[in-house]
């Protein structure tokens, strides 16, 4: 590669030119133009007017969706007043869309997988007392559990993380489909027993009984109230 | 004879200094770009692999499953990083530098220095690569280099801006060409993107959503003021200079320019729609992405205008067609960007494949070719030798078009399908994923033209630098039909110095 430097300077009149640089030069001129240049075709002043609208364009849409540039606001529309609170969701609706994880296990048909998963349908885990069911969804459950006579062993993770609106919808929801029929699960019980709970670590049969025996604790006006 | 011809015909006293200067400049920038741009097809095949792989896992979940160094949650960063770092900045690192030098018309500066950044910023790539693959990742998207990977990568930069800052003020000519306006504000920007960017999400300056915001913002811009003006420079320089016309309109260019500069910003947090944010900030990224409607339109006239008229050398020039494939890539994919970012579209396309589909139009139809382009032209001339065969650019040309439009169609069409399926609680789950499946095979397929394309250029590249090609030769155009044969051919008769010498020559 070196030997094909070209030197780059004025060829000298008295020795030889440099074949190489000679060829290189040609090169250079034969295979390209010169350095592009700008042309100074006028922009129309059409176009100009075009991109100022857009620019008045764009500051109305920030305006027209800001929220009110409020640092809670999470609804672009939001106008005037205090933030209207989100509307509630249809249990059964939103109660379908949380149900999606637990398919996984209980299957889309809430029969479950025998030896393994129990069924949702007619289980009385499921139709039995509300209190008890909130308290296997929070904390998660491991061990051997019979349901409907059946004996199961296996291991139902804590779903603590999710908002209790979601718990109550999915709970709600699973006590109403598939044939089973029972009312629905409050949000403000999801709530209480959250807080009964702490932070308490999962279930086996033995502890969730003695946990359903045990006196609930009072729900006081005040606090349902809260969480409404 | 050829010596007789050149010596009959001299070269005209006026145009001397020019091209001396020119070929002074690309004699001294060789060894620096030449390792700036083989460095980053290595990068841009290993990218393309672990794109393949992670590709392949998301139909056939099991493949390779047993391996946890690539488990799709590594080895899809792993391909994203390297495909922008790897081969995004090293490629756009090379084009800065040799377009700067040549239109400055000075010798690149601190050669040693810049060969130095570049080992110590392939070594940290390779850090990084390896950190994320170890299960190190940050889990930032696009910002995933452990955090020790980072000096290896923000040192070689600030060789590269001294570089260009000395050069741009030593500069031997008088006017500043727009490609040089953009190149200047890349180094300007990107420091600032980054820095920011790696101190309010992995040194938690800020906390929270904040993060989020700072994330998006830099993981938009690094595409958008890092590779897009890069792209738009070496579009800017090689459409007029192939086809020998002057740009269309100087007064677009600086529209074109400071739109850019103002909008583009503004645009990352569109990709939190739906998140807990302010509602405002939200806006404030649709209506900057709406806003590079401005920006996209100027430029688009500025490169379409100058082609018009000159669309017959596209049957010739390999430099020209992937220069003209990426700006119309450009004006089409940041169209599709700006819409994308509306609320009532993001209702529907967001967290689908659509997202995917539009970022590989965006660098894989917009900034790879035109970085293929920069160095189809640059490289004959850095080398003073000429591409092996015509038949591997074509095969590369095509294979990077179709790959890219199935793609891009593809990934599309499957995400708009899933997103109006997501949106309809009565289908399950499964179905969707179902639904997508084919899509997602047809996207490995795309992958491996890509990578069909790319080991064409490898082979073109490498017999460049093993010199198994023509030397001061005619440029290996569309409509030569030189082949690999014909340099074995070749190899025997003398070549064109060797005529020079009198047969001397090695």
């Amino acid at each position: 590669m070196s030997e094909a430097t070209p030197t780059g300077g004025a060829p000298n009149e008295v020795t030889p030119p440099n074949p190489d640089a000679i060829f290189a030069l040609h090169s250079a001129a034969m295979r390209e133009a010169s350095e592009p240049r700008d042309g100074i075709k006028p922009t129309p002043v059409s176009y100009l007017i075009m991109c100022f609208f857009w620019v008045l364009f764009g500051g109305w849409y920030m305006g027209y969706y800001s929220g009110e540039f409020r640092a809670n606001g999470l609804n672009e529309r939001a106008v005037g007043g205090p933030l209207a609170a989100a509307p509630p969701q249809n249990p059964m609706v939103l109660g379908k869309e949380i149900f999606g994880p637990c398919m996984q296990c209980h299957q889309e048909t809430g029969l479950g997988v025998p030896g393994s998963y129990p069924p949702l349908v007619g289980s009385e885990y499921v139709l039995g007392d509300k209190r008890r069911l909130v308290a296997i969804l929070l904390n998660g459950i491991t061990g051997d559990l019979v349901v409907k006579g059946k004996t199961y062993n296996s291991q139902m993770p804590s779903w603590k993380l999710r908002e209790d609106e979601e718990i109550a919808a999915v709970l709600t929801y699973i006590r109403a489909s598939w044939g089973n029929s029972a009312d629905s699960v409050p949000t403000n019980l999801v709530t209480t027993i959250r807080k009964e709970l702490g932070d308490k670590g999962g279930w086996d049969a033995k502890s969730l009984a003695e946990f359903a025996e045990s006196k609930p604790a009072a729900v006081t006006p005040v606090e349902a109230q809260a969480t409404k | 004879m050829i010596q007789n011809q050149i010596l009959q015909n001299p070269i005209p006293e006026a145009l001397r200094p020019e091209l001396e200067a020119r070929i002074e400049v690309d004699t001294y920038s060789r060894p620096v770009i030449v390792l700036y741009w083989s460095t980053s097809l290595f990068w841009l095949t290993f990218a393309t692999l672990a794109g393949l792989i992670s590709s392949i896992k998301l139909h056939s979940p099991g493949f390779l499953g047993g391996m946890e160094w690539i488990t799709f949650g590594r080895i899809r960063p792993v391909h994203w990083d390297t495909a922008i770092y790897g081969f995004g900045g090293l490629a756009a690192s090379g084009t800065l530098l040799w377009l700067q030098a040549r239109l400055c018309q000075i010798r690149l500066p601190f050669r040693e220095l810049l060969l130095v950044g570049c080992v110590i910023y392939n070594l940290g790539i390779a850090v990084g690569v390896v950190g994320i693959l170890m299960g190190q990742s940050t889990g930032v998207e696009t910002l995933e280099f452990p955090l020790y990977a980072i000096p290896f990568l923000v040192i070689p930069y600030v060789f590269i801006v001294i570089a260009n800052f000395n050069m741009y003020w030593r500069k031997a000519t008088k006017h500043t060409y727009v490609s040089q306006w953009y190149l200047m504000a890349v180094t300007v920007w990107f420091p600032i993107l980054i820095l920011s960017a790696e101190a309010c999400t992995n040194f938690g300056a800020v906390d929270g959503v904040a993060q989020a915001i700072a994330n998006w913002w830099y993981g938009h811009n690094v595409v958008g003021l890092f590779a897009t003006p890069t792209g738009i420079a070496a579009a800017y320089y090689l459409i007029p200079k192939v086809i020998g016309k002057p740009i269309h309109s100087y007064h677009l260019s600086l529209l074109g320019f400071w739109s850019n500069a103002i909008f583009y910003n503004w645009a990352g947090t569109h990709h939190l729609t739906g998140g807990p944010l302010p509602a405002w900030t939200i806006t404030l990224g649709v209506v900057g992405s709406l806003m590079m409607f401005i920006p996209v339109i100027t430029i688009g006239i500025n490169h379409h205008m100058t082609m018009l008229g000159s669309f017959h050398y596209l049957k010739t020039s390999p430099t020209l067609r992937f220069a003209v494939m990426g700006s119309m890539c450009y004006t089409l994919s940041s169209f599709q960007g700006s819409l994308e970012a509306l609320r009532s579209h993001q209702e529907v396309t967001h967290f689908t494949h659509y997202t995917i589909g539009h970022v590989h139009f965006g660098m894989y139809g917009f900034f790879a070719p035109l970085m293929f382009a920069m160095m189809y032209y640059a490289m004959p001339r850095l080398t003073n030798q000429e591409w092996s065969s015509a038949r591997l650019i074509r095969i590369h040309f095509w294979c990077t078009l179709v790959g890219m439009l199935l793609y891009v169609l593809a990934m599309c069409f499957a995400g708009i399908r899933q997103g109006l399926m997501m949106n309809d609680p009565s289908i399950p789950f499964l179905n969707i994923v179902k639904f997508t499946v084919p899509f997602l095979m047809l996207r490995t397929l795309a992958g491996l033209i890509l990578l069909t394309g790319t080991i064409a250029f490898l082979i073109n590249f490498s017999r460049m630098l093993t010199r198994h090609t023509f030397t001061y030769s005619t440029p290996t155009l569309f409509t030569s039909n030189r082949r690999w044969e014909d340099i074995l051919e070749k190899e025997k008769e003398l070549t064109s110095k060797q005529i020079l010498d009198g047969g001397q020559g090695a």
